[in-house]
């Protein structure tokens, strides 16, 4: 028993971070990364299981992704599409992946024309509405709208151009 | 691009914003509206990705404090250290109230100013209680051990032997189980402060009653 306390805190210490960068890649909100993190571990202390050195990080992390989609299906659809939660498991797995996100936060600094971009960061970094944009901008709501549809289409273009 | 795609977007796009002014069902089926899929998906990810929180670290420190704190089991072991430095440091204070209240006894002179000097008036009872239901040598008796207990179990046997009463004020706190070495030879407030280290309940004494809140 004491031997397993001292192994969940040695698991916890070695793999919190990267959990809770996993779980608030998917789940977008800082509290319910963490508490998703803390169910891993729960479920750990509940039912301790040894696991080998190798399979850990894949072990937990799947958990996490278990979890984080347990959590978004849980929720009401009005959720889901305002924090643009998706849950199946091609979208999971894209969000996770720090390469192809990284690469997308550099896509959207380049941009064309510049307005694509000001409206993508307007409306996600800074997460104003709609309507926000549109008068900051000087433009209608919906050019804000077709600049927007316009900005993803154009970074699916550019990502699907350097992916294999 | 259709328009009736460009519209199906727009609308898309409305109900992030406003998703109140649609139905379950119209949200549901926009989301699963098979010609916006690449397109809902990309959106998702263009929002993760130009997240400015997205790399922030968490403190990982105190994420730990907080789960074991929340989790008593996990520090037990370390309780038990704790505890164990502890106990020492009451033992021989237990000692010297002890060779008070028996010096106090043999010569029939209450020692009083000397015995609160060295515990509070409920340690004093505790060790009036030991001296006449305990051998004085008893006072190194091990503490007892609650393991994977409820804490009411705990609190109501704490409540009988310093004959306080236990008042629930916490809803279903009283079932959190727990690890404790309860040292019978603390006064309650100390071992009140202890169990209050958990950090998941609020335990008071006023007066005759244990609350737990």
């Amino acid at each position: 028993m004491k031997e397993n306390r001292t192994y969940i805190e040695r698991l916890f210490r070695a793999h919190y971070q990267e959990m809770y960068h996993l779980a608030k890649c998917i789940l977008m909100d800082d509290a319910e990364s963490k508490d998703v993190v803390s169910e891993v571990f729960e479920q750990l202390l509940a039912h301790p299981i040894v696991l080998l050195p190798e399979s850990e990080t894949g072990y937990l992390m799947q958990a996490v992704r278990n979890r984080c989609r347990n959590v978004i299906a849980h929720k009401n659809v009005r959720e889901r599409v305002e924090r643009l939660l998706l849950n199946d498991e091609k979208s999971v797995s894209m969000f996770t992946e720090d390469q192809l996100v990284n690469r997308l936060t550099e896509l959207i600094y380049q941009l064309e024309p510049p307005i694509r971009k000001q409206i993508v960061l307007l409306r996600f970094a800074d997460e104003q509405t709609y309507q926000e944009i549109a008068d900051a901008l000087g433009v209608s709501k919906v050019t804000v709208y077709n600049h927007l549809s316009g900005a993803i289409d154009q970074l699916r273009q550019q990502l699907k151009k350097q992916r294999p | 691009m259709t328009q009736e795609i460009d519209n199906k977007r727009q609308r898309l796009l409305d109900m992030t914003e406003h998703p109140e002014r649609y139905s379950e069902k119209e949200i549901e089926e926009t989301m699963h509206d098979p010609e916006l899929q690449d397109f809902l998906e990309m959106l998702a990810l263009t929002k993760r990705a130009a997240d400015p929180h997205r790399n922030d670290t968490a403190d990982v420190e105190q994420e730990w404090q907080r789960f074991a704190a929340a989790h008593p089991q996990t520090t037990a072991h370390r309780f038990r250290r704790v505890a164990a430095a502890v106990t020492t440091g009451i033992l021989v204070t237990g000692l010297a109230v002890a060779a008070i209240v028996k010096t106090s006894v043999s010569s029939k002179k209450q020692e009083t100013v000397k015995t609160e000097t060295l515990s509070k008036p409920v340690a004093v009872d505790t060790t009036k209680k030991a001296t006449t239901t305990l051998p004085v040598d008893s006072i190194s008796a091990k503490p007892k051990v609650y393991d994977n207990v409820p804490l009411q179990t705990l609190l109501n046997d704490m409540a009988s032997y310093y004959h306080k009463k236990l008042v629930n004020q916490s809803g279903d706190k009283q079932n959190v189980r727990l690890y404790f070495e309860w040292d019978q030879r603390k006064s309650l407030e100390e071992n009140i402060g202890l169990l209050n280290n958990f950090n998941r309940f609020d335990i008071t004494v006023e007066g005759d009653n244990i609350i737990l809140k």
